[in-house]
């Protein structure tokens, strides 16, 4: 004895879906087919549904000109490389940086140009040089008689 | 990884088109889109070990669209704010002038980006990237018939918003 047929109970409803995308058993398919050979809103309904069906499957597909992979991505033997390169580089400025520390320093060997004029115009002051303290910024060009 | 094995970058090569097509008919928007595939294939790194040689559009259609399913829940536990002067957010459906001349393909993919997500991942599974009812239903972890059920009602909508 073969098996029931499916009772789609009323219209075929998503049946109609399954019925289009083909996944439907053998004996449910037949069902349908008998249905739809019968009812005509089933009919229009298959139709309906087959459409936005349609319209989904023929869009074209979209594309995008940004790069997908991240241009910061690298292998990880790559980035390993970096790391180590960049440990190498920590060390050697380390190493710098200590020499640095214990090295003689002279402050005098390259004052800066502000110490070099805070310096001179304290000692301008503490001997009252009147040159120094007066001296204007810039002489005023006069023109004429 | 035994040689069967791709590696990412072939991947994302390979596949990337495919990739952002399918991010973008789920989206709707490039922007998403584009950020869509950076998280799938973040995770197509991460999980390429466990990959066993078969369908791999199959495998990164899982993967991408359980990416859009796991944000899609993110926003709805923390709904973004939409701020008042961004009519786009407040009104995404409405047509502005640059779409008075948009084509029937624009048409389609507004009324797919109108759908509830459930149903618009069930029908872009199926119609966008042609898997199986089963294929489906083992990609978001849902019985087969509500695959049925979804892509069908999805299509209804899509039909209601064509007409």
């Amino acid at each position: 004895m073969s098996p029931a047929p499916p009772d789609f109970g009323g219209h075929l409803d998503d049946v109609l879906s399954a019925y289009l995308d083909d996944e439907l058993a053998p004996a449910a398919r037949r069902e349908a087919d008998a249905h739809l050979a019968g009812c005509a809103d089933c009919r229009a309904d298959l139709h309906e549904i087959g459409s936005a069906r349609h319209a989904v499957r023929i869009l074209p597909v979209r594309t995008t000109f940004r790069p997908l992979v991240d241009p910061d991505w690298e292998p990880a033997s790559a980035a390993a490389h970096r790391r180590r390169a960049r440990a190498a580089w920590a060390l050697a400025a380390a190493v710098a940086a200590a020499v640095a520390m214990v090295l003689p320093q002279d402050p005098e060997v390259a004052p800066s140009l502000p110490s070099m004029a805070g310096s001179h115009a304290a000692r301008a002051s503490i001997t009252g040089d009147p040159l120094s303290q007066l001296a204007p910024i810039a002489v005023p060009v006069r023109f004429g008689p | 990884m035994n040689g069967e094995v791709p590696s990412w970058e072939a991947v994302a090569r390979t596949h990337g088109r495919f990739l952002y097509n399918v991010a973008y008919r789920l989206t709707g928007k490039d922007d998403d889109a584009y950020d869509l595939v950076q998280e799938a294939l973040l995770r197509v790194r991460k999980g390429l070990e466990t990959y066993q040689p078969g369908s791999m559009e199959a495998w990164l259609s899982r993967i991408v669209t359980n990416v859009f399913l796991d944000e899609v829940r993110r926003k709805r536990r923390r709904p973004v704010e939409v701020m008042p002067e961004d009519p786009e957010r407040l009104l995404p459906s409405a047509p502005g002038a640059d779409e008075a001349t948009e084509s029937l393909s624009d048409d389609v993919q507004a009324a797919l980006r109108r759908l509830p997500e459930e149903f618009r991942t069930a029908v872009v599974l199926c119609d966008v990237v042609g898997l199986s009812y089963e294929e489906i239903a083992d990609a978001i972890s849902i019985p087969v018939g509500t695959v049925r059920s979804r892509i069908h009602r999805g299509r209804r909508l899509l039909r209601a918003a064509l007409q």
